[in-house]
């Protein structure tokens, strides 16, 4: 008797945290949440990236507002892929992914997907606008200078059998950033 | 209990060395193999890449038609099928474990000797991100040496002005004292003016074997079409007096098959560097994700003062070319054959194969024909001038 009495006890507690729970209703809680609205004031600002252009003259600057802890590199390169996997003339291999990025002495290392290999013999000018697109977008963050890949963990020396020599931090391609 | 204790104790004592046997194998993780024709008698290499470096034994059988390559303390990754080779210089190689080695067997036609047979280990690049490899190599019998192959170094060149200053490299790819002691560094030489006769000119057609090239909307290869114009232009430049060494004259890897993608690259590279050439032509089609684009363009990249000078002289003709899309103009780029080439070299895109009017007009005798007459006036303007001879300081 005296253990059903406990267990119906601790039913009705857990049915009443429960219940505050659901309806957030207390009054300190509600006084907590403004508080903090207050204090997290979000500051938004203008994320940095370059885009090919269909025409193949050369990649074009873009931005897109948002909150200030989220505009890094990571995100911005992250960016470019998503906006041109709805473009059919996309310089981009399909279903490319970037799972990382990381930065060391001004140089970013960006941990691809194997996707990156089905670039290979995409011609010249893909592979070109491509490398634009990353390099001209990573250096407008922290001081980057420099790009590498890797693909799969492994380092990408060359894209394939293609052009760019991959082995050494390929430099942001300013000459081919266009208005 | 204490028969329990005396067990585990058994147990421990026995796994211990085991478990340090395991941690200690030497792991094949690939296997890769081709047939090398540059050297004056062919051979096929087999290289197998390893997690460390490995105690070898090779051993020939009697009637030499066997070799057996012991690995000690080795392991496959992963089960190898055997691998048929070149039947004229190894048939193939199959994998066996031994106990605890690992045994390559290479089975030839023709019965080889210890002269044969050569094997060796390349240590871990970190430069280039290689593993530590094991390598075969073993030579063709009953045949004669050949007196010209790809990548064969031509005789020394007449030094024509000895107290001519090195030419000053590009700041861009200047290297610091620091740069110089890590890596190693030798002098270059190559000649600028004096005309197009007896310079040294490299012709590499883009592609080639089993690394087909951009493809065209109708099927076409890049590899098709870059060769078909540069042996217009081998035929046009020898007319002129030039030497032209071609990189391929048939539509094969340069390297050999199965090669990996920096040793094709670099093979081709090689060819230049190893013959000492003037310059460099690497011939390529343009390729686009929008079919609309179109135009020619010629790529160079800063290691001497002379690479964009080379580039300008030959888009100044070639972007001539009618039917073409817009001139692309020179371009500096990173492109590997640019950047590792002891001389001014250049990577020609001669239209866009993945432009129909243009990939219809590349097909053409006639247009082929213009582009290797393009770039011989190209060549033409760029050797304008007195000869000098030049010297930069590259990476080895």
């Amino acid at each position: 008797m005296k253990l059903q009495s406990k267990k119906i006890a601790i039913m009705l507690s857990i049915l009443a945290i429960t219940a505050v729970g659901f309806t957030g209703c207390g009054l300190s809680d509600f006084s907590h949440k403004e508080k903090t609205q207050t204090e997290e004031k979000v500051t938004m600002v203008e994320m940095v990236y370059y885009l090919p252009v269909d025409d193949g003259r050369g990649v074009i600057r873009q931005t897109v507002t948002v909150p200030e802890k989220e505009a890094n590199v990571t995100n911005a390169l992250k960016k470019i892929l998503e906006i041109e996997d709805r473009n059919p003339y996309s310089v981009f291999p399909k279903n490319m992914k970037i799972e990382s990025v990381t930065v060391k002495d001004h140089i970013a290392t960006i941990h691809c997907n194997e996707a990156l290999l089905n670039s290979v013999n995409s011609g010249a000018l893909t592979e070109q606008l491509m490398l634009a697109s990353l390099s001209n977008t990573a250096a407008q963050y922290e001081g980057i200078k420099g790009i590498l890949f890797t693909v799969n963990g492994k380092p990408l020396l060359t894209l394939g059998k293609g052009y760019y020599d991959l082995n050494t931090p390929l430099a942001p391609m300013t000459q081919l950033i266009v208005e | 209990m204490h028969r329990i204790l005396l067990l585990l104790l058994t147990v421990f004592t026995l796994l211990v060395p085991m478990y340090e046997a395991m941690a200690a194998q030497t792991v094949v993780t690939d296997v890769r193999w081709v047939t090398r024709n540059d050297a004056p008698v062919s051979y096929v290499r087999t290289v197998l890449e390893l997690t460390a470096p490995v105690n070898v034994e090779a051993e020939i059988s009697k009637d030499g038609l066997t070799t057996n390559v012991i690995m000690k303390n080795t392991i496959m990754k992963k089960a190898q099928e055997p691998i048929m080779m070149n039947p004229k210089i190894v048939k193939s190689a199959t994998f066996a474990k031994d106990t605890n080695n690992l045994v390559m067997t290479l089975k030839t036609p023709h019965p080889i000797d210890t002269k044969d047979l050569k094997v060796f280990f390349l240590k871990a690049n970190k430069e280039l991100k290689t593993p530590p490899r094991l390598v075969v190599d073993i030579k063709q019998k009953n045949v004669k040496p050949r007196s010209h192959y790809f990548g064969m170094v031509a005789p020394e060149k007449k030094v024509t002005d000895k107290n001519k200053k090195p030419a000053a490299v590009d700041k861009k790819d200047s290297k610091t004292s620091k740069d110089k002691k890590d890596k190693k560094m030798i002098q270059a030489h190559f000649r600028v003016g004096g005309g197009l006769k007896d310079k040294v000119i490299v012709i590499d057609p883009g592609h080639g074997g089993s690394d087909v090239g951009a493809e065209g909307a109708d099927g076409t290869y890049e590899k098709d079409l870059t060769l078909p114009i540069s042996k217009k232009l081998q035929a046009l430049l020898e007319k002129k007096g030039a030497k032209v060494i071609m990189s391929r004259v048939d539509d094969r890897d340069v390297f050999g098959p199965g090669a990996s993608d920096i040793e094709e690259l670099q093979a081709r590279t090689d060819v230049g560097n190893k013959n000492k050439a003037d310059a460099l032509i690497s011939v390529h089609i343009n390729s686009f994700t929008n079919p609309a684009v179109g135009g020619i363009a010629d790529y160079y990249y800063d290691k001497t003062k002379y690479d964009r000078k080379f580039a300008q002289s030959i888009q100044k003709y070639t972007a001539k070319v009618p039917g073409f899309g817009a001139d692309r103009g020179t371009q500096p780029a990173g492109f590997y054959i640019l950047k590792k080439s002891y001389m001014p070299a250049t990577l020609l895109e001669l239209g866009f194969i993945s432009n129909p009017k243009e990939v219809k007009l590349l097909q053409k005798e006639s247009i082929q024909e213009e582009f290797a007459q393009a770039i011989v006036k190209g060549l033409e303007d760029y050797f304008e001038g007195p000869l000098q001879t030049e010297t930069i300081e590259v990476e080895a």
